[in-house]
């Protein structure tokens, strides 16, 4: 079914949205529907590896606070993983502590993005940004 | 003289006195007996008696001096007994306080360990509800954002001004927990600084930049008067000094009324860099003066004019200050505005 989602939207980029507030999760997926992304949403890590293996996804927004493994386990496996250490992986966080950050960017993240700091507008903007870098 | 006093008090000298009395006695005895029952005339007798008499009489004054000796060396070893008692008692108090302090130091160890536990549960505690409190309130504010943007569909102005107060008390909520973060982060010790040689002039102009619209809003004038040269650089935490700066202004706009002015320099006076601002606001009450950089702290005068203050922002603005060597002060005093001044120096901050 993903297949074929892929196969009738070819010109959209798709974004994988890890978020296990269901509320955050529909606000980022009606807002980047809007910008005109795909938009996949996994509420944890065990359901975003499988998106990930079906679908070719531009780029993920990953939260920390997760049930299961946590974000930043998960961010250090796909890292890991030679099929998918290039998505470009932007954290979307609540926590903001200093260290979490750092040790999300040394595992590898594009960006961090404290959300309770942002609009959703500067968050379609970090993404724009580093889908022009990739 | 002692041994005068004590002549005869010591029972060692009787006991000595008396062997030697036996002895002579016994040897007077035996010459009498011996020397007496032989003797061949009665001169040679008394001679033999003389020579017992003065016997027993040195024999007296020789055990008279012994027992003297005696008594003498068994009072230094009476008194050297009773220090060595003395002393092993104090030494075994000692060596009880010793093992009480030991246990306390134990005990001391155990309830630091346990109040770091606490603080670190604690922290984890104000981390986790300020995520979970985040959360919502972010999700209420972007679906507010949303709705004003109006892709949904357009607003009359009533709706919008409701949605626009709804946006901006959540707004307020928001930064008090992000506050409550910085604040929380501060005392873990966890506010990391990144200390860098750079100048003060395009932080302040950020900072001034960034309350603009504050400012605006309220149509209060922000002038500001920079150093034409510029400023030495300094070893500075540039993100935490726009804090401060940013904390600073926008504490003197939140209290100066609609129209007012604030003035903003920057300058350098024996060897400091100082930054004065200087806002026509409603002053702080001298008495609350020396409570103003304290945690939570917010003076009864501000609260009728602003409700939304935490009491966090200029306790922040010392901590910060106070990491980068520098002073605060402010001058005021009730309805005349309030002055704040920060200096810093222009060497020996603070390396990280």
């Amino acid at each position: 079914m993903d297949q074929k989602q892929e196969n009738s939207l070819p010109e959209k980029m798709a974004i994988l949205i890890v978020e296990d507030d269901a509320f955050m999760g529909s606000l980022l997926e009606r807002r980047f529907e809007q910008e005109s992304f795909h938009i996949f949403l996994a509420t944890n890590a065990e359901k975003a590896r499988e998106i990930i293996k079906s679908n070719r996804i531009a780029v993920i927004l990953l939260d920390i606070v997760l049930p299961g493994m946590d974000g930043l386990s998960f961010l250090k496996e796909l890292k890991a993983a030679p099929e998918m250490k290039d998505i470009p992986v932007i954290i979307t966080s609540n926590l903001g502590k200093p260290e979490e950050i750092e040790r999300g960017l040394a595992e590898g993240a594009s960006g961090y993005i404290i959300k309770a700091q942002v609009s959703t507008s500067e968050i379609v903007q970090k993404v724009r940004e580093v889908l022009e870098k990739k | 003289m002692e041994e005068i006093k004590n002549f005869g008090k010591e029972k060692s000298f009787w006991f000595f006195q008396a062997m030697a009395i036996i002895a002579a006695a016994g040897l007077a005895v035996f010459n009498f007996l011996y020397l007496g029952a032989r003797a061949e005339n009665i001169s040679a007798f008394f001679v033999s008696l003389a020579i017992n008499i003065l016997l027993i009489f040195i024999l007296a004054i020789m055990t008279w001096r012994l027992s003297g000796l005696f008594s003498d060396s068994k009072k230094a070893r009476d008194s050297f007994d009773t220090e060595t008692e003395r002393k092993s008692s104090k030494i075994q108090e000692f060596e009880k306080i010793t093992r009480q302090l030991v246990r306390r130091d134990l005990e001391l160890a155990r309830a630091n360990q346990r109040l770091a536990e606490l603080d670190a549960a604690k922290s984890d505690f104000i981390s986790v509800a300020a995520h979970q409190l985040r959360t919502p309130l972010t999700g209420i504010q972007w679906s507010y954002a949303a709705l004003l943007d109006q892709k949904t569909g357009s607003l009359n102005e009533e709706q919008k001004q409701l949605l626009e107060n709804g946006f901006a008390a959540i707004k307020n909520v928001i930064d008090l927990i992000n506050d409550l973060l910085n604040v929380a982060h501060i005392e873990e010790g966890k506010y990391e600084y990144n200390f860098k040689r750079q100048s003060l002039l395009p932080i302040a102009e950020q900072a001034m930049a960034g309350l603009k619209m504050v400012a605006d809003e309220k149509k209060i004038t922000l002038f500001s008067k920079m150093p034409a040269s510029g400023l030495p650089d300094i070893n500075m935490d540039g993100e935490k000094m726009g804090l401060a700066l940013a904390n600073i202004l926008d504490n003197a706009i939140k209290y100066t009324p609609k129209g007012g002015r604030i003035d903003f320099s920057i300058g350098q006076e024996q060897g400091l860099i100082k930054i004065v601002v200087q806002d026509s606001g409603i002053g702080i009450p001298k008495s609350q003066k020396g409570r103003l950089f304290t945690k939570f702290f917010r003076a009864d005068n501000a609260v009728g004019v602003q409700t939304s203050g935490t009491g966090l922002g200029l306790y922040m603005v010392k901590k910060i200050i106070d990491r980068h060597n520098g002073k605060i002060t402010v001058d005021s005093s009730e309805g005349k505005g309030a002055t704040f001044i920060i200096t810093l120096p222009e060497q020996s901050a603070k390396k990280s």
